[in-house]
């Protein structure tokens, strides 16, 4: 078949006449529809899509110049996607992988809702066995995620707005309005995790760094699409199953980052591992971070030291961390959950791989790496019992009685409200007064 | 235009791998059959060659056999693409590729091929089976064995087995000659016959704790633990490693709640809850939805198998806690790193690629902090049940479940 390249013009390559000539421009068969532009057979319009959505690149074993027709078009795919480029079909129509964003009107909002798309059928003819995923280069996609995730990371981190110096930051919140507008709770200030001076940490610092951690910890949080596809019940359920072993993560990594013997604090201060030192801080700090320094630091710090764990695998840690699916959860709140950390789990298992020195590397290391996530949910759980003692002890730190922090931290709890309080009575009466001693 | 001579006329094809005249396309470059089969062989099988001259052997149609680690570079060398090679569960049946269009809207299925049981053998094998690690067998074993052993003698006092409970006995006595807790009855977890009461709560925990014992007594490496460290470790260690045995044994049974040592269990339905004691409410109506929801349907989605439990019971055990003293963390963290390595490999062998292992680990490996949820959700329970003397929890059960919050105040 004589096709005519030299004497036709790309506009008219782009709207051919849908009577006088069907054929693909690239192979010549004559069943031909307008595809990407261009007008092209089924076969290589889907020849086209994956090669795109993969972003393969293919090598022509002769001179880059063989001929393409119907019979033997997948002789050389290099010239065939070349000849697809070549007359016209364009890379920016092919669609994301299996998605399709449909706007739709919702209470006046428009919103982008995920639909799947129909999968294509394979081209029967194709007589080559078809090219799978590589399962050890990462995904296009994968390095996407991870791009937009150190973006956001930054961006959370360096947060910063102008703020009344006399009254920043409150206890007094609920959790769902704090949730909606986390700077409430804590005003913007700006994040100095290493600080030269590295003061020790006071019950004043200790209310701050808690709500500022709040607020950022929620920015952080709408960072995530799945976070942000929830309704307003399953996100305040979500916030306090994770918000605490999530800042973990975040405090165990900024700790080994600045090797810190300690925990460091979003406000520049510390507290000690030193148990000598320790006797420089207040006692109710004290009760509150003594026993959770050291399952911090032998636990979850050591970890991160000895695999030298870096920034990427720890946005995707906490993101796993953060996904927890639990029954009490819509069914539509723990699909979203469930898909989310699949993704996630993804990712990370794709980027270890591409940086470890074979499977057995990758596996070992990412082992490793999902251990430190229960020990963080343990320091989740002291941390809602250190919360509970000081507030009963301390009215300050809970404002009012009640507050933000029991909230967050009581809501845990497998004992009535009114049943938490008789026993936790009791472990105060009894020994309390032997830690004062 | 008329076509290009080199594409019609495929008799001029000669193989770019060793020069046989009967070629045809073949991953991505034109080659025989025989080159073709032996490149899909090495990269399915993962095979690596070694010349023994100096890497340049001569690939030709007569001799091409004579060195496969020059035969397999020249191949790369031609163009031959590896990811063009379909993994060996994905060989799609020849009929398939004859069916008229529209029957191909629905995925192909794939054709699984007796090439899987010598596929992940080196060719020089000459072992016919698939063999697992052996630190799986062995894990394997261990849980069998500790699974299957009881006296036969009161095989037929289940029903009265709750008369020989004892929990009035400090931990150190219990380490010391378990059989004061409980007797090694038969453990019926597949027997659902009543609802439990607050009677089967205690008989439970106390068969757990003998089949714990029984399964920390199995590994060599904890006899090099001094006795604090094996008290603190069992103390630590007991509530994790006890939940992943329950969620296995409702997840084999296919019971939709927690089931117990003896015939009784405790439904997720909460209608058939509101004919039960308050404290077995209290006890386990939250922590069977989180064993069912984190562990349980996660067991499903995976088809999780008895081998895989196996590794991930030593796995949950040998986790180091800086409560315990450095070498007995140090002791722990190498055995434990042998024992995720030997997962890992037993996983690799069973799955179709390195990325689908991985993500089986990982899923495998949140299992641990769904683990440990329920482990802190027990000791709170026994606690406030102890507290308010509502089970018969006071004793041993307290003095292992509060074994964290004795460290708040000391």
């Amino acid at each position: 078949m004589n096709i005519p390249f030299n004497s036709v013009s790309k506009i008219q390559w782009r709207n051919p006449s849908p009577v006088s000539d069907t054929s693909c421009l690239v192979c010549g068969d004559p069943h031909g529809k307008r595809h990407y532009g261009a007008m092209s057979c089924n076969g290589c319009k889907g020849f086209f899509r994956r090669s795109i959505w993969e972003k393969r690149t293919y090598k022509c074993s002769f001179n880059n110049e063989c001929i393409i027709e119907f019979k033997y078009r997948n002789r050389c795919r290099a010239c065939r996607l070349k000849r697809c480029l070549h007359v016209g079909m364009d890379a920016n129509a092919v669609r994301s992988e299996r998605t399709r964003k449909i706007k739709t009107e919702i209470d006046g909002d428009v919103k982008l809702e995920i639909k799947e798309e129909p999968a294509d059928s394979e081209d029967a003819d194709d007589e080559c066995p078809l090219d799978i995923k590589p399962d050890i280069a990462m995904a296009w996609q994968t390095k996407e995620i991870i791009a937009h995730m150190l973006y956001e990371e930054d961006r959370v981190l360096n947060w910063e707005e102008p703020y009344n110096k006399l009254r920043y930051y409150t206890m007094d919140s609920e959790v769902l309005q704090a949730i909606k507008d986390p700077s409430q709770v804590c005003a913007r200030t700006k994040i100095n995790w290493n600080s030269h001076s590295r003061p020790l940490i006071t019950i004043e610092a200790l209310r701050f760094n808690w709500c500022r951690t709040f607020t950022l910890t929620i920015d952080w949080f709408e960072t995530l699409p799945e976070y942000r596809a929830l309704i307003d019940d399953d996100k305040e359920l979500l916030v306090k199953f994770s918000l605490m072993p999530v800042g973990w993560l975040w405090y165990a990594y900024k700790s080994y980052e600045y090797r810190c013997d300690g925990i460091v604090f979003v406000d520049g201060s510390w507290f000690p591992r030193d148990k000598t030192i320790q006797q420089q801080v207040c006692p109710t700090c004290v009760l509150y971070y003594g026993r959770i320094t050291e399952s911090f630091m032998a636990d979850v710090v050591n970890s991160m030291k000895e695999l030298e764990m870096d920034e990427t695998e720890m946005v995707l840690l906490k993101a796993i961390c953060h996904l927890q699916p639990d029954y009490r959860l819509t069914r539509r709140g723990n699909d979203v959950i469930s898909t989310g950390r699949e993704k996630y789990k993804r990712a990370l298992c794709e980027y270890i791989r591409m940086k470890s020195n074979g499977f057995m590397d990758a596996s070992f290391r990412l082992c490793k790496l999902m251990q430190i996530l229960p020990v963080v949910d343990i320091l989740g759980k002291y941390e809602d019992e250190s919360a509970l003692l000081v507030s009963l002890g301390e009215t300050e730190f809970n404002g009012s009685g009640g507050g933000l922090p029991y909230d967050i931290h009581a809501s845990d709890s497998h004992f009535a409200r009114k049943n938490r309080r008789k026993s936790d009575n009791q472990y105060h009466q009894q020994h309390v007064p032997l830690h004062i001693q | 235009m008329s076509p290009h001579p080199r594409v019609l006329n495929d008799n001029n094809r000669r193989c770019l791998v060793c020069g046989d005249d009967k070629a045809s396309r073949h991953y991505g470059t034109v080659a025989c059959n025989g080159c073709k089969g032996f490149f899909r062989r090495s990269v399915w099988e993962k095979r690596t060659y070694f010349c023994i001259a100096n890497e340049d052997c001569e690939v030709l149609q007569q001799f091409r056999n004579r060195c496969r680690a020059c035969r397999f570079n020249k191949c790369v060398m031609v163009g031959m693409d590896a990811r063009a090679v379909q993994s060996e569960r994905e060989i799609r049946p020849n009929e398939t590729a004859k069916k008229p269009k529209g029957s191909l809207k629905g995925k192909r299925s794939s054709l699984q091929t007796s090439n899987s049981v010598t596929s992940s053998q080196p060719s020089s094998s000459s072992t016919p089976d698939v063999d697992h690690p052996p630190i799986v067998k062995h894990l394997f074993n261990i849980q069998r064995r500790v699974e299957t052993t009881f006296c036969p003698e009161f095989d037929d006092l289940v029903a009265r087995f709750g008369s020989m409970c004892n929990v009035r006995i400090s931990l150190q006595s219990a380490l010391e000659n378990p059989e004061k807790v409980a007797t090694r009855t038969k453990l019926e977890w597949g027997n659902t016959s009543r609802l439990a009461d607050i009677h089967d709560l205690k008989v439970t925990w106390c068969r757990t704790f003998v089949w714990f014992h029984d399964y920390l007594s199995s590994f060599e490496e904890l006899e090099r633990l001094n006795y604090l460290d094996r008290e603190q470790l069992f103390k630590l260690r007991f509530a994790p490693v006890s939940w992943n045995l329950y969620a296995w044994h409702s997840y084999q049974n296919n019971i939709d709640g927690v089931t117990f040592t003896n015939d009784a269990w405790y439904p997720l339905d909460k209608e058939k809850q509101a004919f039960m004691d308050k404290p077995c409410n209290d006890y386990y109506s939250k922590i069977a939805d989180t064993m069912i929801h984190g562990l349980v349907y996660r067991m499903k989605g995976i088809n999780m198998t008895e081998e895989e439990f196996s590794c991930m019971l030593a796995i949950t055990l040998f986790r180091p806690d800086y409560r315990l003293s450095s070498d007995a963390n140090k002791l722990l963290q190498l055995t434990g790193d042998v024992f995720t390595k030997a997962l890992s490999e037993y996983v690799l062998s069973r799955e179709t690629s390195e990325l689908k292992a991985m993500e089986r680990m990982a899923t495998l490996m949140i299992m641990l902090t769904s683990v440990q949820s329920l482990a802190r959700q027990e000791d709170d329970n026994v606690t406030f049940l102890a507290i308010f003397d509502m089970a018969d929890l006071v004793g041993l059960p307290y003095e292992v479940h509060s074994a964290l919050r004795q460290d708040d105040f000391s």
